[in-house]
């Protein structure tokens, strides 16, 4: 019997999904009263490099409300050639083609080795794939040329047959057209307006007509039927532009218009956007497209303002939206939100890369990619190694040298009888499908069983939340133990090659009577799915609760979950003791607390934002780091481990690795800095103290590459200013009030931060106290 | 705005209490209405009875000027709480921008001022504001970060907004002393604080490896700036410019820098 850690590590291999509950209980009563609600982190496009390739549609039960895809759980007589589908208990006939079928010879799809299988539909069209880069002008001169030469650069990674186009924008917004040799032309559009997509239409000279389709692979002479149609002017496939837009790039001037002394550019980022999403929903509707924009300040004026062009006014902070002092704020957020929704449903992708010193809005500008799956990157400057590699990394590919970029999914969830499903948190929209297994009680984008994702990873998550039924003949089954609930998640998407795929994944759990079997529940905790999906509720409710007290939602759950699970005497603390699935978690929603996701102290409204969206975006294991980052420690006295994200790990001899996914942070200890300072790395003697200090950069190396956006890199040693990145997210156990009578290993904090040895102890007393 | 608010809330306060004042009257006069009568009554030989019951109605009267009384007291005493907690008799409202290099210490000072509790902070790499009451001055703090190769470029942005700075410098970095003396060479010439009044704050002075206030000064170069009193603001040169060498374990060094610094603001509200 494998232990439960080796069975959800392998569950999360092999489907990208793990539950927070493992055995379900099986009422409803007993499912709220678990505290952490049952779900799961999703993953649905997880990178796997062994399933066999299906080049043909699922097969789908026949019983018009269920339609779930044929799966290994599904009950199989093969001689009368008939399958019962496990969601709905109908019993189907298996399409001819499937007569060959035996024991022996199955089809891969209800083999039980693949409860995850993806489908390519070859019957469908390829599309090809559509790039609009969307580029700021208002920026000083050293930014705009390293943002033309990343632009160049984009057109040499993309796939030759994408279609691409142009839009620039400062006071003025500039549609360009691609399709004149030697000579350049654009529309010129009003900044201060908010054109609705039929306006652009008529201003453009756009007919409603369906893009060209992409012969299939197979077929080599693709660009021969160039296309030519009126909106071609403004769409062009790569291969046929390729030129004349590397040279329209590169002759892009800065914004003419004058800047006064004491303002701000006049720069027009909503109208901009608005056009370029009217002009996409026209010519590409339900066609996976992309919008790249690169903004280099705030919005200053019509549509979508963030802050006027006095310099006099200065953009709201956290402080300024507490006191409902924002004056753009609502209206901003507004109209940035109808934008995504009108962009995600068409499957659009909306990317937002932010250079600039202050904010760009990026806080009402956020819907774009929350909403679209798009990527929000939060820069300096653009000419900065950080932006340029993160933008290259928008194309990167993985071993099997395709994109790692998908368009326009859509998951649907099946749930057997047992569940329904109350919500979803992530990078996306509901698709407000209200199917029979749809739960009353919402938690998360509620009232669907299917949202769309328009860009899509390897590595997106989505938190999907269930809600228990009662089950009538439940007991009595349960206590046989034969009880299983099954969830079918099928993502249809467009894969960058053009093709539309189908990943179905099927997952099965054991349900159990909640009453007389808890510690089997309890036993089947997964601690760290919990953590990111309570971080996650939190984050999505501090952003959609105005003025919800969330710090305070989480502390009353913490006590709530181990009052109902630890084991204590009433009363008294010092017999209070978590069973080992618990154990971390109180950590978890300690480091949480203290997280920049729910401390806006010493932040701007932009920055939560965008830590906020690779929280919502990102899978498990990364959304963990982000909680709580990881610390490791390099020295003499051993290999290189783990160490505890604790003030005393701190140590002289020690070079420290932190990873808290924004930031990668190499820490030289004071002994350790003074030995680099007297150089003696460059001494041959000493070539194990140059391999020590290169161990962890290699680490950093190896952390850089997987990781998108491309965190901060610093290097710092004792008493560095940049030392802060560490001391404040250490858990402060030795602080400048308690540091000196002898303890002597670590580095006082000054702080009068509450630790985490003070947390624990509150914890114990309320969670065992009779009056909580 | 936020001085807007104010004003708004304690002409409303004021308002609030000449209404009441008018409705105390009324009983008052009513009560007086009865005293007159009852001894007009006496006077009149009137029966002991009719008395009594005139007695009973001054009684009612009475009671009916106590209540109103305790009324208006209440909504004085919620004018004095509007005031004492918004501002605390505040007649100063002031924009400030805390500058400095990087780990100068702005983020925990504007956090030490705000909550009263020190912690660890990280750089801050995007600009950030939070109010303050300091005494009997509000301010809008705005902490600019320093943490950026090219903060400076983002000061300026701020400086229209502002109507004074506060700089603060690391006295324990000597490495970074020539470049906060370029920093505040650049603010001195900046035209739009011109005349601002800046504060100097040397920051962790407790550290054994502090510099003293005079090695502090004679490399910032601020003697022959330093002014008190009415400034010319026409001349960038001439304005008020203090040094004060402060630390955390002894707060009240914040509160003598901006005290000084208050002396320099315009009064902006004026209590009524």
């Amino acid at each position: 019997m494998a232990t439960y850690q080796e069975f959800i590590a392998q569950n999360e291999e092999r489907d990208g999904v793990r539950f927070t509950w493992n055995v379900w209980p099986s009422t409803r009563l007993e499912a709220t009263r678990l505290v952490v609600p049952l779900g799961c982190q999703f993953t649905p496009l997880k990178e796997r490099y062994d399933l066999p390739p299906l080049n043909y549609d699922p097969v789908l039960c026949t019983n018009k409300t269920c339609r779930a895809v044929l799966n290994p759980f599904c009950s199989v007589d093969y001689r009368a050639k008939i399958w019962v589908c496990n969601f709905c208990l109908q019993r189907n006939n298996f399409p001819p083609q499937y007569a060959g079928i035996t024991e022996q010879l199955q089809p891969a799809e209800i083999s039980p080795q693949y409860t995850t299988i993806e489908y390519t539909l070859m019957r469908m069209p390829a599309q090809p794939a559509i790039f609009l880069f969307v580029v700021d002008t208002c920026m000083d001169e050293d930014d705009m040329t390293a943002l033309k030469e990343s632009l160049q650069m984009a057109l040499s990674l993309l796939p030759p047959d994408a279609l691409v186009g142009l839009i620039t924008f400062g006071r003025m917004v500039h549609i360009h057209e691609l399709n004149c040799e030697g000579m350049t032309r654009s529309y010129v559009f009003r900044g201060t307006k908010d054109y609705t997509a039929k306006q652009v239409q008529d201003m453009l000279g756009l007919m409603k007509q369906q893009p060209n389709q992409r012969p299939l692979p197979g077929n080599p002479n693709m660009p021969q039927n160039q296309p030519t149609n009126a909106f071609s002017k403004f769409m062009q496939p790569l291969s046929a532009c390729d030129m004349s837009l590397t040279d329209l790039l590169g002759e892009l001037q800065r914004d003419p218009w004058p800047v006064q002394l004491g303002k701000r550019a006049l720069r027009s980022t909503g109208a901009a956007l608005s056009i370029a999403i009217g002009l996409l929903e026209t010519l590409f509707p339900n066609t996976g497209a992309r919008i790249m924009s690169f903004i280099a300040g705030p919005c200053t004026q019509g549509p979508g303002i963030i802050i006027d062009e006095e310099l006099k006014h200065t953009i709201r902070s956290h402080h300024d939206i507490e006191k409902d002092n924002a004056k753009y704020m609502k209206k901003a957020i507004k109209f940035y939100e109808a934008l995504a929704n009108r962009s995600a449903v068409n499957g659009h992708v909306i990317d937002l890369y932010s250079s600039a010193l202050d904010q760009t809005g990026l806080h009402e500008m956020k819907y774009c990619s929350n909403y679209t799956g798009g990527h929000m990157v939060m820069g300096d400057s653009f000419n900065t190694s950080l932006f340029k590699q993160t933008f290259q990394k928008v194309f990167a590919k993985d071993n099997k040298n395709e994109y790692r970029m998908n368009f326009g999914a859509t998951v649907e969830v099946k749930t057997s009888r047992e569940l329904k499903v109350s919500g979803a948190i992530g990078s996306c929209v509901s698709l407000a499908q209200r199917a029979s297994n749809v739960s009353e009680t919402e938690l998360g984008m509620g009232g669907t069983n299917a949202w769309k994702i328009s860009g899509i990873y390897p590595n997106s998550t989505l938190s999907v939340f269930f809600e228990v039924l009662n089950q009538q003949q439940a007991s009595a089954q349960a206590s046989a133990g034969g009880q299983r609930g099954y969830v079918q998640f099928i993502t249809q998407y467009q894969h960058l090659s053009g093709f539309k795929k189908i990943r179905v994944t099927t997952v099965a759990r054991n349900l159990i009577d909640a009453a007389s079997n808890m510690p089997t529940i309890a036993a089947s905790f997964d601690q760290e799915c919990a953590s990111v999906a309570m971080a996650r509720i939190a984050v999505y409710r501090a952003d959609t609760e105005e003025g919800s007290d969330v710090l305070r939602w989480l502390d009353k759950m913490l006590i709530r979950l181990c009052q109902k699970f630890a084991v204590y005497e009433k009363d008294n603390p010092g017999s209070f003791q978590l069973t080992d699935t618990f154990t971390l978690y109180p950590q978890f929603m300690y480091h949480l607390r203290r997280s920049q996701f729910l401390q806006v102290f010493n932040n701007s409204p932009d920055e939560t934002a965008f830590y906020r969206h690779y929280l919502l975006v990102e899978d498990l294991t990364n959304c963990l780091v982000m909680i709580q980052p990881i610390l490791y420690a390099y020295s003499f006295s051993g290999p290189p481990e783990p160490v505890l994200l604790d003030s005393s790990s701190i140590l002289p001899d020690r070079i420290l690795l932190m990873d808290t996914f924004y930031h990668i942070l190499i820490y030289h200890g004071e002994t350790i800095a003074q030995w680099v300072k007297a150089g003696y790395q460059e001494l041959p003697e000493y070539e194990n103290f140059k391999q020590l200090l290169q161990a962890p950069v290699g680490d950093a190396t190896e952390i850089l590459q997987n990781r998108f956006p491309m965190p901060r890199y610093i290097t710092t040693e004792a008493g560095g200013s940049q030392a802060r990145f560490l001391l404040y997210k250490v858990n402060p156990s030795q602080t400048h009030t308690n540091y000196g009578w002898g303890q002597g290993a670590g580095a006082p904090i000054l702080t009068d931060d509450v630790n985490l040895q003070t947390f624990m102890e509150h914890l114990k007393k309320l969670a065992v106290s009779s009056t909580t | 705005m936020a001085q807007a608010n104010f004003i708004n809330e304690v002409v409303g306060a004021k308002d609030d209490l000449e209404e009441l004042e008018e409705i105390e009257k009324q009983p008052e006069k009513q009560f007086d209405d009865a005293c007159e009568v009852v001894v007009m009554a006496k006077e009149e030989g009137k029966t002991a009875e009719e008395i009594k019951h005139l007695t009973n109605i001054k009684a009612d009267q009475k009671f009916k000027v106590c209540l109103a009384a305790l009324v208006a007291e209440n909504a004085s005493d919620k004018r004095d709480d509007i005031m004492k907690k918004d501002l605390r008799l505040q007649n100063k409202i002031s924009e400030l921008a805390i500058i400095g290099l990087d780990n100068a210490g702005k983020t925990t000072l504007l956090h030490t001022l705000k909550d009263d509790q020190v912690a660890q902070h990280t750089s801050t790499l995007y600009p950030t504001s939070e109010e303050l009451i300091m005494g009997n001055i509000k301010f809008t703090a705005f902490d600019l970060g320093g943490g950026h190769a090219q903060a400076g470029s983002v000061w300026k942005d701020y400086f229209p907004a502002v109507d004074s700075i506060v700089f603060l410098v690391d006295a324990t970095d000597r490495r970074s002393f020539a470049k906060a003396k370029a920093e505040l060479d650049s603010l001195l010439t900046d035209e739009h604080i011109a005349g601002s009044p800046i504060v100097i704050i040397g920051t962790k002075s407790d550290l054994p490896e502090a510099v003293t206030e005079e090695k502090r000064r004679q490399v910032l170069d601020i003697f022959s700036v330093i002014t008190e009193g009415t400034v010319d603001s026409t001349n960038v040169n001439d304005r008020p410019m203090e040094l004060f060498m402060c630390n955390l374990k002894e707060q009240a060094s914040f509160g003598c820098a901006f005290r000084w610094l208050g002396r320099f603001l315009k009064d902006k509200v004026t209590i009524i």
